[in-house]
Parts: C-alpha cells; structure tokens; sequence
C-alpha cells in the first residue's frame, strides 16, 4: 500500500481538537455509533446541531439586546443550548454556556454580555474546525475517522 | 441443519420508543438505542408516543426526555403505565430537573439519566430491567 499523508492527517486534526479541549468523551461515542448503515453520522450530528443552534443563537442574541436582560428567559435558552453542545462533545462551548448561566443566576449584565461573545467565539471557532476536519476525514472515506489507529 | 442460536435473538428482537424534542438528542438516543440491538423509534411528544400506543404499538424500553413543551413526562409515564401496566420507561434530562425526575419517578419511570447516555450507561439500564 502507498504511503498516503492524508489519513494521517487526519488523525492529527481529530487527535488535536481533543488535546485542546474543543472536543470532549461525548464526541468519541458519537463516533462508535457511526457504522456503515450510518456512515456519517457524526458529521450529520454536527451539522444538524449547528443548524439548530443558530435559530437558538439569534433567540440569545436579540434577548440580549433587551434592557434590563431577562435573567430567567436567558437562563431557559441557554440551558438548552447547553443540552445540544453536550451532546455533540462542544466541551469549550459548553463550559462558556455553565459560566453564562452562573452569570444569568447572579443577574450580572456585564458577566452575561461578556461570557456571551467568549461563547460566540468557541462556538465559530469550533464550527470552522470541524468543517474543515468533516472534509478531510470524507476525502479519506467513512471507515477511516475512528478512532482506533 | 443444526439450529443455532442465532435463531433465538433473532426471533425476539427488542424494540424501543425514544420520546424528546430536542432534534439531536433524539437522533442520538436513537442510534444508541440502535447500536444496543434494539429495533428503536422516535418521536417528538409525549402526545405522539400515545398515538403509536394508541394505535396498538408497544415497546420494551421507552426514553423519555424530562424536558417537555406539551405532556408532562410523568403524564406520559402514568398514561403509558395505564396502556402497558409492564411498560419499562427511562428518563434522560439535560439538567437537574429535580421536580421533574421525582415526578416521572413516582409516575412509574425506572431511572434518570443525564443526557446524553452512552453505551456503558445503556447497557447497565438494560441488564437492570431484564432487558
């Protein structure tokens, strides 16, 4: 068999997001539940749940825009977006999300708008990376994302 | 031929009801559930899992996500338990809903988990119903 850098490639971009803490567990059992019945599940996972957290973004965002915030309301969406980024293994994102809430139940304004564009930024940083890992590991061919190499 | 027993799993495979609104949540409970050898649905409601039991649909494993827009998950579990007095029902929250689980408990729910479950935690749940 040729030598090919890509699967490797690969396995460093997937490897890395871990080790930097953007992926958690969670992501891995999304993983081990992609077969070939299923063979882009987690892609599909991500992608649903970047879809669906954008519709609840712009919930946040324009709640956000209200003076004096609604503490509780924002406390409500972002306890459901917190529920979707678990899910997918979002561990940065998710741990803006507990810091939000923390600032929600303390009804502090400035902790809750600056946790909020801390949040932003992880969950577009996240979305980008993961993009750009979901099209390598295609290039590659399904069987190939896991883990076990 | 000899017989084997493949043939004894496969004449009884289990099935399963996950209920949660939540779109990603529910396609993951279901892969899981899947993934478990369990012949799994889903829907969205409480009110669309009594219209599969209505319709004379039964499972051996019910998911109920406690987070709820229209029947409350006890509601369902006591409404379920009426329909299938031996009716095996799980709940899966997002968060501490305290109030909720205890509910959902007393309604006839076996257990609470966090979502999302894994493997691990499905299989324990599994060989602690008899499933």
């Amino acid at each position: 068999m040729e030598r090919n850098p890509l699967p490797r490639q690969v396995a460093l971009m997937r490897q890395s997001l871990f080790d930097q803490g953007y992926l958690d567990e969670q992501f891995v059992q999304l993983e081990e539940l992609q077969d070939n019945t299923n063979p882009h599940f987690v892609e599909e996972v991500a992608t649903l749940f970047y879809r669906d957290s954008a519709r609840l973004l712009a919930n946040i965002d324009q709640a956000m825009e209200r003076t004096p915030l609604d503490f509780a309301k924002l406390d409500n969406y972002m306890q459901q977006f917190k529920g979707s980024c678990s899910s997918i293994g979002a561990k940065k994102v998710k741990s803006e999300c507990t810091q939000f809430r923390e600032y929600c139940r303390a009804g502090s304004s400035e902790g809750c708008t600056r946790t909020f564009q801390h949040m932003k930024r992880e969950y577009s940083t996240l979305k980008k990376k993961l993009e750009t890992y979901f099209q390598l590991a295609r290039q590659v061919g399904p069987s190939n994302s896991a883990s076990r190499s | 031929m000899e017989p084997t027993l493949d043939h004894e799993s496969e004449s009884r495979k289990l099935s399963g009801l996950v209920v949660d609104s939540e779109t990603i949540s529910r396609m993951i409970h279901t892969a899981l559930l899947r993934a478990c050898g369990i012949a799994a649905q889903a829907v969205e409601t409480g009110t669309q899992a009594m219209e599969l039991y209505a319709s004379g649909s039964r499972f051996d494993l019910v998911v109920i996500d406690l987070s709820f827009s229209n029947m409350r998950p006890a509601e369902t579990a006591r409404k379920l338990r009426t329909l299938d007095p031996g009716a095996k029902m799980i709940g899966i929250t997002a968060d501490d809903f305290h109030v909720e689980s205890r509910a959902f408990i007393d309604a006839g729910g076996s257990t609470v988990f966090e979502k999302p479950m894994d493997r691990e935690m499905l299989r324990e749940v599994m060989q602690n119903l008899d499933l």
